[in-house]
């Protein structure tokens, strides 16, 4: 519980001075992101590859752009879920710095110390995707979703002081 | 000389593959000397020469403790040099991708992937790229 507790300080701290638009809407927030990060950000429906084990959501930053893949088909909230862990990367400014999920799942046959070496990179490893994802449910929180699903209505709940409790 | 998405199938091509794709920093490729000098260092006794002439394919014939000192010092498995391993093929490939695509960042939840996911997170890499106006990212860096 008090790991939770300093996860979801953490992760307060890295939304402070990040305006959460509304009304919400997916797209307004990736114009934010965007403009917050001054870089372009696409989003991309993952290829239909056939391949059970391909996950559900992509974030891949490059030196020009930022780009979300995220799957077809799910439904809406599913899709505006995965659309928000990744941003929620992005917000954590996560790098492959200090990633090793994503690294580790592809070349997991490689060692990694030679990985980081040819990728330029000196550290490994810490808990990312839990701290994407408490991003992803603090904006939910401030855009008036809770832990629900986003309203069918597109309605806006009142917003939670999410900064309150630092 | 082997092509992208091509397998190479002699222990000269899987070398070169190697040499071609593990470099420091995403520079240049490492010389001979120094593969040879860090073998040495874990007891194994190689020579440069010996390295240059598995990698031209003049020789064939190196022992196992040679094949795990190249393997170890490159990052693959032993079995690289010996089985058909197309997977870590994949993989070889998309490190370069990522570094020649200047990928600063890469996050997906999953704890480990089907060669056929690791080919499409590849496409989606050189996808990125292309929407970007920027080249794909070559297999090597001869060019």
């Amino acid at each position: 519980m008090r790991s939770w507790r300093r996860l979801r300080r953490r992760s307060l701290a890295r939304l402070a001075g990040f305006e959460v638009p509304t009304p919400f809407s997916i797209e307004a927030l990736c114009a934010q992101v965007s403009a917050a990060r001054g870089r372009d950000l696409h989003l991309h429906p993952l290829p239909y590859t056939g391949a059970a084990d391909l996950p559900c959501g992509l974030w891949i930053c490059t030196v020009e752009a930022d780009h979300v893949f995220h799957a077809r088909g799910a439904s809406a909230s599913h899709q505006q879920n995965i659309v928000l862990h990744e941003i929620g990367h992005m917000l954590c400014d996560h790098s492959l710095a200090d990633d090793d999920n994503g690294l580790t799942a592809l070349l997991g046959d490689l060692d990694p110390a030679v990985v980081r070496r040819v990728l330029q990179r000196t550290r490994y490893s810490t808990p990312e995707e839990q701290e994407a994802e408490m991003v992803a449910a603090l904006i939910r929180e401030r855009a008036g979703w809770g832990t629900a699903p986003p309203r069918p209505d597109g309605a806006l709940g009142t917003l939670d002081d999410v900064f309150g409790d630092r | 000389m082997v092509a992208q998405g091509e397998h190479p199938a002699t222990l000269a091509a899987r070398l070169d593959r190697l040499f071609k794709s593990v470099r420091p920093g995403g520079q240049r490729e490492y010389t001979y000397e120094e593969v040879a000098a860090a073998i040495r260092e874990n007891g194994i006794s190689i020579s440069h020469t010996y390295v240059w002439q598995l990698r031209k394919g003049m020789r064939d014939n190196p022992t196992k403790r040679h094949l795990e000192g190249l393997a170890q010092f490159f990052g693959v498995p032993t079995s690289y040099f010996l089985d058909d391993n197309s997977g870590i093929e994949d993989q070889l490939e998309l490190l370069v991708a990522l570094r020649d695509s200047d990928v600063r960042s890469l996050a997906l939840r999953a704890s480990g992937l089907s060669p056929a996911s690791i080919k499409a997170v590849l496409g989606m890499v050189q996808h990125a790229r292309s929407i970007e106006g920027l080249p794909p990212a070559e297999d090597d860096g001869d060019a």
